[in-house]
Protein backbone atom coordinates (compact mmCIF):
# COMPACT_ATOMS: atom_id res chain seq x y z
CA UNK A 1 0.00 0.00 0.00
CA UNK A 2 1.38 3.07 -0.95
CA UNK A 3 1.32 6.57 0.43
CA UNK A 4 -1.22 7.78 -1.35
CA UNK A 5 -3.94 5.10 -0.94
CA UNK A 6 -2.98 4.98 2.65
CA UNK A 7 -4.36 8.33 2.89
CA UNK A 8 -7.45 7.87 0.55
CA UNK A 9 -8.13 4.88 2.90
CA UNK A 10 -8.11 7.62 6.03
CA UNK A 11 -10.35 9.67 4.10
CA UNK A 12 -12.52 7.26 3.04
CA UNK A 13 -12.49 6.03 7.31
CA UNK A 14 -15.17 9.25 7.62
CA UNK A 15 -17.50 6.95 5.81
CA UNK A 16 -20.22 4.53 8.05
CA UNK A 17 -18.38 1.19 8.59
CA UNK A 18 -21.25 -0.37 7.03
CA UNK A 19 -21.08 1.40 3.84
CA UNK A 20 -17.01 0.76 3.44
CA UNK A 21 -17.85 -2.65 3.83
CA UNK A 22 -19.36 -2.82 0.60
CA UNK A 23 -17.59 0.22 -1.10
CA UNK A 24 -14.36 0.63 -0.02
CA UNK A 25 -11.91 -1.23 -2.37
CA UNK A 26 -14.20 -0.59 -5.63
CA UNK A 27 -13.64 3.04 -4.58
CA UNK A 28 -10.05 3.06 -3.53
CA UNK A 29 -9.88 1.73 -6.96
CA UNK A 30 -11.44 4.73 -9.01
CA UNK A 31 -9.50 7.13 -6.58
CA UNK A 32 -5.57 5.46 -7.61
CA UNK A 33 -6.99 4.94 -11.49
CA UNK A 34 -8.08 8.51 -11.63
CA UNK A 35 -4.56 9.57 -10.07
CA UNK A 36 -1.59 10.98 -11.69
CA UNK A 37 1.44 8.16 -12.08
CA UNK A 38 3.51 9.76 -9.32
CA UNK A 39 0.18 11.53 -7.40
CA UNK A 40 1.51 11.34 -3.42
CA UNK A 41 -1.12 13.61 -2.12
CA UNK A 42 -5.25 13.16 -1.95
CA UNK A 43 -6.76 15.68 -4.82
CA UNK A 44 -7.89 18.83 -3.47
CA UNK A 45 -11.09 18.01 -5.42
CA UNK A 46 -11.07 14.10 -3.75
CA UNK A 47 -10.45 14.82 -0.75
CA UNK A 48 -13.35 17.71 -1.01
CA UNK A 49 -15.66 15.20 -2.02
CA UNK A 50 -15.32 12.10 0.11
CA UNK A 51 -15.15 14.17 3.58
CA UNK A 52 -18.85 15.73 1.94
CA UNK A 53 -20.09 12.23 0.77
CA UNK A 54 -18.84 10.58 3.83
CA UNK A 55 -20.77 12.81 5.93
CA UNK A 56 -23.73 12.68 3.98
CA UNK A 57 -23.44 8.82 4.22
CA UNK A 58 -23.16 9.36 7.89
CA UNK A 59 -26.66 11.03 8.27
CA UNK A 60 -28.35 9.10 5.67
CA UNK A 61 -29.94 7.22 8.18
CA UNK A 62 -32.18 10.68 8.87
CA UNK A 63 -34.62 11.21 6.42
CA UNK A 64 -35.33 14.60 4.28
CA UNK A 65 -36.85 16.85 6.41
CA UNK A 66 -34.78 15.15 9.78
CA UNK A 67 -32.21 15.97 7.71
CA UNK A 68 -32.47 19.68 7.21
CA UNK A 69 -33.29 19.89 10.35
CA UNK A 70 -30.27 18.39 12.00
CA UNK A 71 -28.35 20.23 9.93
CA UNK A 72 -30.13 23.54 11.32
CA UNK A 73 -30.00 22.64 14.82
CA UNK A 74 -25.98 21.75 14.77
CA UNK A 75 -25.75 25.34 12.73
CA UNK A 76 -27.28 26.52 15.71
CA UNK A 77 -25.27 24.99 18.39
CA UNK A 78 -22.08 25.68 16.23
CA UNK A 79 -22.53 29.19 16.43
CA UNK A 80 -23.06 29.52 19.65
CA UNK A 81 -19.94 27.70 20.27
CA UNK A 82 -17.83 29.04 17.74
CA UNK A 83 -19.24 32.42 19.31
CA UNK A 84 -18.28 31.60 22.60
CA UNK A 85 -15.03 30.14 21.69
CA UNK A 86 -13.97 33.30 19.95
CA UNK A 87 -15.17 35.17 22.81
CA UNK A 88 -13.22 32.84 25.57
CA UNK A 89 -10.06 33.27 22.92
CA UNK A 90 -10.62 37.27 23.28
CA UNK A 91 -11.20 37.16 26.84
CA UNK A 92 -7.87 35.51 27.89
CA UNK A 93 -5.81 38.09 25.52
CA UNK A 94 -7.54 40.78 26.84
CA UNK A 95 -7.19 39.60 30.42
CA UNK A 96 -4.03 38.08 29.88
CA UNK A 97 -4.59 35.41 31.79
CA UNK A 98 -6.56 32.55 32.48
CA UNK A 99 -7.05 32.67 36.48
CA UNK A 100 -9.51 34.58 36.58
CA UNK A 101 -12.54 32.44 37.46
CA UNK A 102 -15.46 33.06 35.57
CA UNK A 103 -14.12 32.26 32.08
CA UNK A 104 -12.74 29.13 32.89
CA UNK A 105 -16.19 28.15 33.87
CA UNK A 106 -17.36 28.51 30.45
CA UNK A 107 -14.81 26.60 28.92
CA UNK A 108 -17.39 23.38 29.34
CA UNK A 109 -19.77 25.70 27.69
CA UNK A 110 -18.21 25.28 24.42
CA UNK A 111 -16.90 22.11 24.69
CA UNK A 112 -20.13 20.35 25.17
CA UNK A 113 -21.99 22.40 23.09
CA UNK A 114 -19.83 21.27 20.33
CA UNK A 115 -20.52 17.78 21.04
CA UNK A 116 -24.62 18.22 19.01
CA UNK A 117 -23.12 18.51 15.44
CA UNK A 118 -20.81 15.63 16.15
CA UNK A 119 -23.49 13.68 17.90
CA UNK A 120 -25.91 13.93 14.45
CA UNK A 121 -23.08 13.04 12.41
CA UNK A 122 -21.61 10.09 14.20
CA UNK A 123 -24.46 8.49 15.91
CA UNK A 124 -27.27 9.21 13.79
CA UNK A 125 -29.25 6.41 15.17
CA UNK A 126 -29.40 7.41 18.86
CA UNK A 127 -29.98 11.06 18.06
CA UNK A 128 -32.84 10.25 15.50
CA UNK A 129 -34.36 7.68 18.19
CA UNK A 130 -34.51 10.81 20.52
CA UNK A 131 -35.12 13.60 18.27
CA UNK A 132 -32.75 15.97 17.46
CA UNK A 133 -34.60 18.49 19.52
CA UNK A 134 -34.29 17.26 22.72
CA UNK A 135 -30.63 16.20 22.33
CA UNK A 136 -30.29 19.97 20.95
CA UNK A 137 -32.29 20.79 24.57
CA UNK A 138 -30.58 18.34 26.43
CA UNK A 139 -26.83 19.99 25.26
CA UNK A 140 -28.13 22.99 25.92
CA UNK A 141 -29.17 22.36 29.55
CA UNK A 142 -26.27 20.18 30.57
CA UNK A 143 -23.77 22.73 29.32
CA UNK A 144 -25.25 26.04 30.65
CA UNK A 145 -26.08 24.61 33.87
CA UNK A 146 -22.67 25.18 35.02
CA UNK A 147 -21.82 28.64 33.07
CA UNK A 148 -24.83 30.55 32.48
CA UNK A 149 -26.82 31.86 35.26
CA UNK A 150 -30.03 31.00 35.99
CA UNK A 151 -32.16 33.35 34.29
CA UNK A 152 -30.56 33.29 31.30
CA UNK A 153 -30.27 29.49 31.49
CA UNK A 154 -33.81 29.05 31.91
CA UNK A 155 -34.21 31.64 28.85
CA UNK A 156 -32.16 29.59 26.59
CA UNK A 157 -33.81 26.10 27.30
CA UNK A 158 -37.14 28.05 26.82
CA UNK A 159 -36.23 29.39 23.76
CA UNK A 160 -34.60 26.09 22.52
CA UNK A 161 -37.62 24.17 23.88
CA UNK A 162 -39.85 26.70 22.20
CA UNK A 163 -38.56 26.02 18.86
CA UNK A 164 -38.45 22.64 18.97
CA UNK A 165 -41.99 22.56 20.01
CA UNK A 166 -42.67 24.83 16.19
CA UNK A 167 -40.50 22.32 14.94
CA UNK A 168 -42.27 19.48 16.01
CA UNK A 169 -46.06 20.55 15.19
CA UNK A 170 -45.13 23.01 12.36
CA UNK A 171 -48.62 23.41 11.77
CA UNK A 172 -50.04 23.12 15.14
CA UNK A 173 -50.02 27.35 15.43
CA UNK A 174 -52.55 26.66 18.44
CA UNK A 175 -50.09 24.87 20.59
CA UNK A 176 -47.44 27.47 18.99
CA UNK A 177 -49.35 30.12 20.08
CA UNK A 178 -50.08 28.44 24.28
CA UNK A 179 -46.60 27.81 24.68
CA UNK A 180 -45.35 31.48 23.13
CA UNK A 181 -48.16 33.09 25.85
CA UNK A 182 -46.89 30.78 28.52
CA UNK A 183 -42.64 31.68 27.72
CA UNK A 184 -43.62 35.75 27.35
CA UNK A 185 -45.37 35.02 30.86
CA UNK A 186 -42.64 33.55 31.93
CA UNK A 187 -39.78 35.69 30.74
CA UNK A 188 -41.67 39.21 31.54
CA UNK A 189 -42.30 37.49 35.40
CA UNK A 190 -38.48 36.84 35.20
CA UNK A 191 -37.55 40.30 33.78
CA UNK A 192 -39.98 41.76 36.24
CA UNK A 193 -38.45 39.96 39.09
CA UNK A 194 -34.30 40.56 37.97
CA UNK A 195 -35.59 44.74 37.66
CA UNK A 196 -36.81 44.90 40.71
CA UNK A 197 -34.09 42.33 42.17
CA UNK A 198 -31.22 45.15 40.84
CA UNK A 199 -33.67 48.09 41.76
CA UNK A 200 -33.58 47.04 44.80
CA UNK A 201 -29.71 46.83 45.44
CA UNK A 202 -29.38 50.10 43.14
CA UNK A 203 -28.54 52.50 46.15
CA UNK A 204 -29.19 55.52 43.39
CA UNK A 205 -26.12 58.33 43.16
CA UNK A 206 -24.20 59.36 45.59
CA UNK A 207 -25.82 61.65 48.00
CA UNK A 208 -22.83 64.38 47.91
CA UNK A 209 -23.14 64.63 44.03
CA UNK A 210 -24.21 67.77 42.40
CA UNK A 211 -27.49 67.91 39.94
CA UNK A 212 -25.60 67.42 36.45
CA UNK A 213 -23.52 64.96 37.87
CA UNK A 214 -26.54 62.96 39.38
CA UNK A 215 -27.90 63.12 36.24
CA UNK A 216 -25.29 61.50 34.32
CA UNK A 217 -25.16 59.05 37.05
CA UNK A 218 -28.43 58.14 36.66
CA UNK A 219 -28.02 58.31 33.05
CA UNK A 220 -25.26 56.10 32.86
CA UNK A 221 -27.01 53.27 35.00
CA UNK A 222 -30.06 53.18 32.69
CA UNK A 223 -27.32 52.78 29.92
CA UNK A 224 -25.75 50.35 31.48
CA UNK A 225 -28.72 48.16 31.78
CA UNK A 226 -29.70 48.39 28.19
CA UNK A 227 -28.38 45.23 26.87
CA UNK A 228 -30.33 43.34 29.44
CA UNK A 229 -33.76 45.33 28.78
CA UNK A 230 -33.04 44.76 25.19
CA UNK A 231 -32.84 41.21 26.28
CA UNK A 232 -36.49 41.21 27.26
CA UNK A 233 -37.46 42.57 24.15
CA UNK A 234 -36.13 40.46 21.82
CA UNK A 235 -36.78 37.37 23.52
CA UNK A 236 -40.77 37.64 23.58
CA UNK A 237 -40.52 39.38 19.94
CA UNK A 238 -38.82 35.81 18.94
CA UNK A 239 -42.20 34.32 20.35
CA UNK A 240 -44.12 36.74 18.48
CA UNK A 241 -42.15 36.09 15.28
CA UNK A 242 -42.60 32.11 15.57
CA UNK A 243 -46.45 32.77 16.00
CA UNK A 244 -46.12 35.07 13.18
CA UNK A 245 -44.71 32.56 10.69
CA UNK A 246 -46.96 29.80 12.06
CA UNK A 247 -50.15 32.06 11.64
CA UNK A 248 -49.28 34.29 9.07
CA UNK A 249 -50.33 37.15 10.59
CA UNK A 250 -49.23 39.78 8.95
CA UNK A 251 -49.03 42.35 11.60
CA UNK A 252 -47.30 39.95 13.65
CA UNK A 253 -45.02 39.15 10.75
CA UNK A 254 -44.11 42.96 10.52
CA UNK A 255 -43.66 43.29 14.21
CA UNK A 256 -41.47 40.21 14.34
CA UNK A 257 -39.30 41.41 11.53
CA UNK A 258 -38.88 44.81 12.80
CA UNK A 259 -38.61 44.57 16.93
CA UNK A 260 -36.67 41.61 16.37
CA UNK A 261 -33.51 43.42 14.54
CA UNK A 262 -34.10 46.25 16.35
CA UNK A 263 -33.64 44.68 19.59
CA UNK A 264 -30.17 42.55 17.89
CA UNK A 265 -28.87 46.07 16.99
CA UNK A 266 -29.58 47.69 20.27
CA UNK A 267 -28.30 44.72 22.05
CA UNK A 268 -24.99 44.48 19.71
CA UNK A 269 -24.61 48.27 19.62
CA UNK A 270 -25.01 48.28 24.03
CA UNK A 271 -22.76 45.98 24.47
CA UNK A 272 -19.84 48.30 22.68
CA UNK A 273 -19.30 50.57 25.95
CA UNK A 274 -18.59 47.33 27.69
CA UNK A 275 -15.58 46.10 25.63
CA UNK A 276 -12.71 48.36 27.08
CA UNK A 277 -13.53 47.05 30.44
CA UNK A 278 -11.44 44.06 31.31
CA UNK A 279 -14.71 41.72 32.29
CA UNK A 280 -16.27 42.48 28.60
CA UNK A 281 -15.59 38.68 27.76
CA UNK A 282 -17.68 37.93 30.79
CA UNK A 283 -20.62 39.64 30.14
CA UNK A 284 -20.32 38.89 26.04
CA UNK A 285 -19.85 36.13 26.80
CA UNK A 286 -23.33 35.30 28.15
CA UNK A 287 -24.83 37.54 25.39
CA UNK A 288 -22.97 36.31 21.87
CA UNK A 289 -23.59 32.47 22.70
CA UNK A 290 -27.77 33.61 23.33
CA UNK A 291 -27.80 36.34 20.54
CA UNK A 292 -26.17 33.91 18.17
CA UNK A 293 -28.10 31.42 18.98
CA UNK A 294 -31.39 33.04 18.69
CA UNK A 295 -30.19 34.14 15.42
CA UNK A 296 -29.50 31.14 14.01
CA UNK A 297 -32.58 29.82 16.11
CA UNK A 298 -34.37 32.14 13.85
CA UNK A 299 -33.41 30.93 10.42
CA UNK A 300 -33.98 27.62 12.24
CA UNK A 301 -37.35 28.06 12.93
CA UNK A 302 -38.25 29.92 9.66
CA UNK A 303 -36.38 27.32 7.19
CA UNK A 304 -37.79 24.70 9.12
CA UNK A 305 -41.23 26.33 9.04
CA UNK A 306 -40.73 27.05 5.24
CA UNK A 307 -39.21 23.65 3.43
CA UNK A 308 -41.22 21.73 5.65
CA UNK A 309 -44.54 23.00 4.35
CA UNK A 310 -44.88 19.80 1.84
CA UNK A 311 -44.39 17.46 5.02
CA UNK A 312 -46.96 18.89 6.71
CA UNK A 313 -49.80 17.03 5.38
CA UNK A 314 -47.68 13.42 6.07
CA UNK A 315 -47.14 14.66 9.52
CA UNK A 316 -50.85 14.86 10.57
CA UNK A 317 -52.20 12.22 8.64
CA UNK A 318 -49.44 10.13 10.81
CA UNK A 319 -50.57 11.98 13.80
CA UNK A 320 -54.50 11.48 13.40
CA UNK B 1 -39.04 16.93 -13.91
CA UNK B 2 -35.75 18.25 -12.91
CA UNK B 3 -32.60 16.75 -14.69
CA UNK B 4 -29.63 16.13 -12.60
CA UNK B 5 -26.54 16.10 -15.23
CA UNK B 6 -24.25 13.90 -13.08
CA UNK B 7 -27.11 10.99 -12.84
CA UNK B 8 -27.95 11.58 -16.43
CA UNK B 9 -24.23 10.86 -17.54
CA UNK B 10 -23.93 8.08 -15.73
CA UNK B 11 -26.94 6.38 -17.32
CA UNK B 12 -25.90 7.48 -20.62
CA UNK B 13 -22.47 5.56 -19.58
CA UNK B 14 -24.15 2.57 -19.01
CA UNK B 15 -26.49 3.08 -22.24
CA UNK B 16 -24.21 0.92 -24.59
CA UNK B 17 -23.68 -2.13 -21.64
CA UNK B 18 -22.08 -2.75 -17.77
CA UNK B 19 -19.31 -1.06 -17.17
CA UNK B 20 -17.11 -0.59 -13.65
CA UNK B 21 -16.61 2.74 -11.75
CA UNK B 22 -13.57 4.33 -13.35
CA UNK B 23 -15.33 3.35 -17.02
CA UNK B 24 -18.48 5.43 -15.70
CA UNK B 25 -15.92 8.45 -14.62
CA UNK B 26 -14.03 8.62 -17.97
CA UNK B 27 -16.71 8.03 -20.44
CA UNK B 28 -18.71 10.90 -18.85
CA UNK B 29 -15.57 12.65 -18.82
CA UNK B 30 -15.49 11.65 -22.72
CA UNK B 31 -19.18 12.19 -23.74
CA UNK B 32 -19.24 15.95 -22.13
CA UNK B 33 -15.76 17.03 -23.41
CA UNK B 34 -14.46 17.18 -19.69
CA UNK B 35 -17.59 19.34 -18.36
CA UNK B 36 -18.84 16.52 -16.18
CA UNK B 37 -15.95 15.27 -14.11
CA UNK B 38 -17.43 14.97 -10.59
CA UNK B 39 -15.07 14.14 -7.70
CA UNK B 40 -15.59 9.95 -6.98
CA UNK B 41 -17.68 10.77 -3.75
CA UNK B 42 -20.33 12.27 -5.63
CA UNK B 43 -20.01 9.78 -8.12
CA UNK B 44 -20.71 7.33 -5.77
CA UNK B 45 -23.29 9.22 -4.23
CA UNK B 46 -25.12 8.93 -7.70
CA UNK B 47 -24.73 5.05 -8.55
CA UNK B 48 -25.83 4.62 -4.67
CA UNK B 49 -29.21 6.99 -5.67
CA UNK B 50 -29.89 5.23 -8.95
CA UNK B 51 -29.06 1.73 -7.26
CA UNK B 52 -31.89 2.56 -4.68
CA UNK B 53 -34.11 3.72 -7.21
CA UNK B 54 -33.69 0.81 -9.45
CA UNK B 55 -32.48 2.53 -12.48
CA UNK B 56 -29.20 0.53 -12.51
CA UNK B 57 -28.10 -2.48 -11.07
CA UNK B 58 -24.99 -4.20 -10.09
CA UNK B 59 -24.07 -6.84 -13.19
CA UNK B 60 -20.64 -8.91 -12.02
CA UNK B 61 -17.06 -8.59 -9.84
CA UNK B 62 -13.96 -8.62 -11.46
CA UNK B 63 -10.30 -7.95 -10.08
CA UNK B 64 -7.79 -6.70 -11.94
CA UNK B 65 -4.45 -5.99 -11.51
CA UNK B 66 -5.73 -6.56 -7.40
CA UNK B 67 -8.15 -4.00 -7.68
CA UNK B 68 -11.49 -5.13 -6.90
CA UNK B 69 -14.19 -4.23 -9.94
CA UNK B 70 -17.71 -3.86 -9.36
CA UNK B 71 -20.00 -3.54 -13.18
CA UNK B 72 -23.27 -1.54 -13.59
CA UNK B 73 -25.74 -2.16 -16.03
CA UNK B 74 -29.15 -0.43 -16.89
CA UNK B 75 -32.36 -1.55 -15.76
CA UNK B 76 -35.26 -1.55 -17.71
CA UNK B 77 -36.50 1.31 -15.56
CA UNK B 78 -33.33 3.43 -16.47
CA UNK B 79 -33.49 2.92 -19.49
CA UNK B 80 -37.12 4.32 -19.84
CA UNK B 81 -35.77 7.32 -17.24
CA UNK B 82 -32.88 8.21 -19.54
CA UNK B 83 -35.02 8.43 -23.50
CA UNK B 84 -37.06 10.86 -21.13
CA UNK B 85 -34.20 12.80 -19.66
CA UNK B 86 -32.86 12.82 -23.49
CA UNK B 87 -36.29 13.78 -24.94
CA UNK B 88 -36.05 17.39 -22.35
CA UNK B 89 -32.47 18.35 -22.97
CA UNK B 90 -33.00 17.62 -26.87
CA UNK B 91 -36.22 19.78 -26.40
CA UNK B 92 -34.67 22.44 -23.92
CA UNK B 93 -31.34 22.50 -26.12
CA UNK B 94 -33.06 23.12 -29.54
CA UNK B 95 -35.14 25.65 -27.75
CA UNK B 96 -31.84 27.50 -26.18
CA UNK B 97 -29.78 27.32 -29.29
CA UNK B 98 -32.93 28.73 -31.03
CA UNK B 99 -33.19 31.89 -29.15
CA UNK B 100 -29.76 32.29 -28.58
CA UNK B 101 -29.44 33.14 -32.55
CA UNK B 102 -32.51 35.29 -32.46
CA UNK B 103 -30.95 37.02 -29.99
CA UNK B 104 -27.29 37.99 -31.06
CA UNK B 105 -26.58 41.74 -29.74
CA UNK B 106 -28.02 41.17 -26.24
CA UNK B 107 -25.99 38.01 -25.80
CA UNK B 108 -22.67 40.05 -26.74
CA UNK B 109 -23.70 42.89 -24.54
CA UNK B 110 -24.98 40.85 -21.39
CA UNK B 111 -22.28 38.30 -21.62
CA UNK B 112 -19.32 40.12 -20.77
CA UNK B 113 -16.97 37.83 -19.96
CA UNK B 114 -13.79 38.95 -22.52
Amino acid sequence: MNGLERRYRMLLAIYPPEYLEQREEEMVAVLLASAHADQRRPAMKEAVGLVYSGLRARTAAYGRAERSNARMWSALVSAAALSALATLVLTVHATGTWSTERPRLFAPFWLAIAALPALVVFAPRVVRRLGVGPVAIAVAGLVSGRSVPLVQRTLLVAVVWFAFVVWLTPTAARISLRAASVIVGVGAGLAGAAKVHSAMRWSGPPAAYRAPARAGYVLQNVFQDVPTLSKWIWIPSLCVLVIAVCTKGTVAIIYGFVIVPLALAITALSSVPVLDSSLWGVQMFVEVPIVSMTVAGLAAILGTTLTMRSDHRAVDTTMR
Amino acid sequence: MSIDVVRVAVLTALASGPQHGYAILRDMQALSGGRVSPPVGSLYRVIDNLVRDGLIEEASNDVVDGRFRRYYQLTVAGRHELEGAAATMTAVAAQARRRLKAKPSTIAIKGARA
